[in-house]
């Protein structure tokens, strides 16, 4: 037995599992909402503005005070956008979350500012710095048309593949297919969600391409079982031994390379890149699992209500039923009288005696029969030979002694046997 | 194929690979002879980037009579501030009357936040209408807009400004407004139905559909209209202004014979700026005007800002698909001997041909966001992945004492079914996600790029590089790395 034979069997507890995941994050994204990335939440701002820009040395020297004021001041910002304009100006606009208080942070860095800017020889010498706060209130980052076009693409990714399927093999593939393909972009987006993982517009992406793998992963499997040759085995046994795990496996172990590929660019650059590439990590693992566990777990009532049905269909065929009759009757006529399949009991064992008895019977009409016919030959020979009518009936008499003696011999016999 | 015409064609196909990939992704260099004047520009430098990989544009929307921090910390020292203003977060008040913005008491008054909300909600449908896969709208400081837009905007600048006009939409005549409007309960949309996008002959325009009564108005200004072949200095024009701007100034030869205006805007490359006219127009006729003027916006006023992480970020990704792409092909080459060379061939014509459509479809908003390098890099597996499973099914044949010949031609014929029936399932779901909007959308198209150029290298190229090489062997055990039974013995 495949040590996935046990996995397979248990598809309504894993279908128990996933649906209490994807109703956890439903409740957790309706009590908690989601994680919004920078980007996307509200936000107090802090902005110096420079003119006169010359862009080297002015940039690190901006940066590097405003570092030692939020050192100082103790806080932190969550994201920091460095902007030039046409013209000599130069912006720098640090955000932090919605609760943190900069007013002293601004006063400082002002006066810092004003201090190199009098300063002589100092590189930021008569240039204008001003710092200025604020607060956003994000009215908009992913259009709320956005998300419920995505949601209807995904459903119908799954209709479509389940479409497909369904037409080429068979209608259980097919909704084994289409569901576990739903599945898989569900609990992408639910495991982002319970993971806390910053929602951009890109995790829309993450989860429709989501799709796209667990069709992939879902097709490999049902195409391998469908290959697989009919066995005696019972179904289960049949779906555990062809799973398609090593090409599953390869292809989630290639894509995690390619996470973590991306992870370390994000790292290094972008942390944007890097919860993209987190998210991703998370599609390929479902894609796989539901390739390699759901989606056979999934199909092996189909599979048995399959196999039950074609076991059906081959008993009970009975021919065409417009077939004429005159060619039924040419048939019957030509096929082999076929027994009717013998009964598994064992026969009993005739008893010895009545064995004997039947032998007797049997030795006793036979021996009457041989001796009849040789007493009508004499008779018949008497006919021919035109023999005296005395001389035919004295040899019919001694045939008919002997008819006697052999039937007596018979039963002699028989009763040998029965002692024996 | 004989030997000699197979190796020709090997070198061939050798040949036309490499200078695809130059075209494709060689880097930028000057080109000798012509004085640094013109440099090679590869065509994965033609991408239009989202905003995490190329970074964007940033502006805010002031409202007449408010201003920043900055600039009134910068009027103050220059001695220019000339009305008073009340602070507000960020922002400086103006307390002129005219402004209409400051009450008693140096409140604000209650309409102008309600009224700023409300034109903040246009102006950002606008921008969902233009289909970008990143942009944000934020109400700064209660009584200002920002706006952010990805890179790939090539007329920020127009688009910035036209969104921020939040007036009336009307019908002009010689600078007039035309009688039909003249009542008190007259409308624009009496009178015209709507605006779209028309492309001929490489040309752009604005369609103007009109209604009943608008055709009427039409036929009866018509005549009077300067026709835009006579290049009148004083022409007399049908304007549709939106506030204070003219939008579009409609000639009379502009008008066809279904009483319909054509007008033409910019060529079709520029399609997405007159794109940007009918959103506009279609938002102030659907949904009128606003009580409230913002600023014009001075080019001066738009702020570029870089990827976070600057050119490090394209160039980082772009290492990381280079050492993902040779580290799955160098594997490959190991597994599966000559076979693998050919998957490597296979490999570089997905990339050239995916690269090339990304570079050039580039009719309406086509970004390279980050979901479009990992549609890229999922084709890409696909396409390496399948041909390992193409070769594991060829040794499974040779296991069973075929000939080399007649297990590749049974390795490809009993894996064909699965490979197109995954592609197609692929397919039909790329199609799937083109009912997406904006960056999803986008990614529908990508994919289907993707999909169809896997399922060509996988199912037809592969197979005829394969058929080429396997011509040129001269071991063809040697070639799958297949070793028999009694070669053991041996």
């Amino acid at each position: 037995m495949s040590k996935l034979t046990n996995t397979v069997k248990k598809g309504t507890i894993w279908s128990v599992i996933l649906g209490v995941i994807l109703v956890a994050a439903i409740v957790v994204g309706a009590m908690f909402g989601v994680n919004k990335a920078t980007a996307v939440k509200d936000a107090e701002t802090l902005t110096v503005t420079v003119n006169r820009f010359a862009y080297a040395t002015q940039e690190e020297t901006i940066l590097s005070e405003c570092e030692d004021a939020f050192a100082d001041a103790g806080v932190e910002y969550i994201s920091c956008q460095a902007a030039k304009m046409s013209g000599d100006f130069y912006e720098v606009v640090y955000t932090f979350e919605a609760d943190v208080e900069l007013n002293a942070v601004k006063e400082a860095l002002q006066a810092t500012f004003d201090g190199r800017v009098a300063a002589e020889g100092d590189v930021l010498q008569d240039a204008d710095v001003i710092v200025s706060s604020g607060s956003e209130d994000v009215l908009v980052a992913i259009a709320e048309g956005y998300v419920l076009r995505g949601v209807i693409a995904c459903v119908v990714l799954a209709v479509l593949a389940f479409a497909y399927v369904a037409i080429r093999y068979n209608l259980g593939v097919g909704i084994t297919t289409g569901i576990a393909t739903l599945v898989g972009m569900g609990l992408t987006a639910g495991i982002a969600v319970l993971a806390r993982i910053p929602v951009t517009a890109s995790l829309l992406y993450v989860v429709g391409i989501s799709g796209l793998m667990t069709a992939v992963c879902v097709l490999l499997t049902m195409n391998k079982i469908r290959s697989s040759e009919a066995t005696d085995e019972a179904a289960e046994e049949t779906i555990a031994a062809n799973i398609a795990t090593k090409e599953i496996a390869l292809l989630a172990i290639c894509g995690a390379v390619v996470c973590v590929a991306l992870g370390v660019v994000g790292a290094i650059v972008n942390p944007a890149i890097l919860w993209f590439a987190v998210a991703t990590l998370v599609a390929v693992a479902v894609s796989a699992f539901v390739g390699i566990v759901y989606a056979p777990a999934l199909y092996l009532p189909f599979k048995k209500a399959w196999d039950k049905k074609a076991a059906a269909r081959s008993t009970s065929y009975k021919g065409a039923k417009r077939t004429s009759t005159k060619i039924k009757k040419i048939f019957e006529k030509k096929a082999p009288k076929t027994e009717e399949p013998v009964a598994e009991e064992v026969a009993e064992e005739p008893v010895a005696e009545e064995v004997a008895e039947e032998t007797a019977e049997e030795a006793v009409e036979e021996t009457k029969e041989i001796v009849e016919e040789a007493a009508e030959e004499p008779v018949e020979e008497a006919a021919v030979e035109e023999t005296p009518v005395e001389e035919v009936a004295e040899e019919t008499v001694t045939t008919e002694e002997a008819v006697e003696e052999t039937a007596e011999a018979a039963e002699e016999t028989s009763e040998e046997k029965t002692e024996d | 194929m004989g030997k000699k015409k197979s190796v020709v064609l090997m070198v061939l196909l050798t040949i036309v690979i490499v200078v695809l990939c130059a075209i494709t992704a060689f880097p930028v260099f000057t080109i000798p002879g012509t004085n640094g004047v013109k440099k090679w520009n590869p065509a994965v430098n033609q991408y239009d980037l989202g905003a995490d990989l190329g970074g964007g544009y940033y502006t805010y929307y002031y409202p007449e009579g408010v201003i920043s921090e900055a600039e009134y910390k910068s009027n103050q020292a220059g001695g220019t501030n000339e009305t008073e203003y009340v602070q507000h977060g960020g922002l400086y008040l103006s307390k002129d009357p005219d402004a209409d913005i400051i009450g008693e008491n140096d409140t604000v008054l209650p309409y102008f936040e309600e009224v700023i909300a409300n034109a903040a909600d246009e102006i950002a449908a606008r921008y969902a209408a233009m289909g970008y896969s990143d942009y944000r709208v934020a109400i700064v400081d209660d009584y200002s807009i920002r706006v952010d837009l990805p890179a790939s905007e090539t007329n920020v600048g127009s688009v910035m400004a036209n969104f921020a006009n939040v007036g009336d939409i009307t019908i002009e005549k010689g600078g007039e407004t035309i009688d039909e409007l003249k009542s008190k309960d007259a409308k624009v949309t009496d009178l015209i139905k709507g605006f779209s996008v028309h492309t001929q002959y490489k040309v752009s325009y604005v369609k103007v559909e009109f209604t009943k009564a608008g055709k009427a108005m039409l036929n009866a200004v018509k005549g009077s209209l300067t026709a835009a072949s006579a290049g009148s200095s004083s022409a007399t024009t049908l304007d549709i202004k939106v506030g204070e701007t003219a939008i579009l100034s409609i000639y009379q030869d502009y008008i066809d014979t279904k009483d319909r205006a054509l007008v033409p805007v910019a060529y079709e490359e520029n399609e997405p700026y007159v794109k940007s006219l009918s959103v506009l127009l279609n938002s102030a006729l659907e949904n009128g005007g606003y009580d409230v003027t913002f600023r014009a916006l001075a080019s001066s006023d738009i702020r570029v800002y870089e990827a976070v992480g600057g050119e490090a970020t394209l160039t980082a990704v772009y290492v990381a698909i280079l050492a993902i792409s040779l580290a799955i092909v160098v594997f490959l080459i190991v597994k599966m001997g000559r076979f693998g060379v050919v998957n490597a061939y296979a490999t570089l014509s997905y990339f050239i041909i995916t690269a090339l459509c990304f570079a050039f479809i580039s009719k309406s908003v086509f970004e390279i966001t980050l979901g479009s390098v990992l549609v890229y890099l999922v084709g890409l597996l696909l396409v390496n992945v399948f041909n390992a499973r193409v070769y594991n099914a060829i040794k499974a044949e040779f296991s069973l004492g075929k000939t080399v010949e007649s297990s590749v031609k049974l390795g490809y014929n009993k894996t064909l079914a699965g490979l197109v029936d995954i592609y197609a399932v692929l397919l039909l779901g790329s199609v799937a996600l083109l009912i997406g909007a904006a960056g999803l959308h986008t990614l529908a198209v990508q994919a289907i790029i993707c999909v169809v150029t896997g399922a060509f290298c996988n199912l037809l190229w592969g197979r005829a590089i394969n058929f080429t090489f396997l011509s040129a062997s001269k071991n063809k055990y040697k070639y799958f790395r297949f070793v028999r039974e009694d070669d053991d013995d041996e």
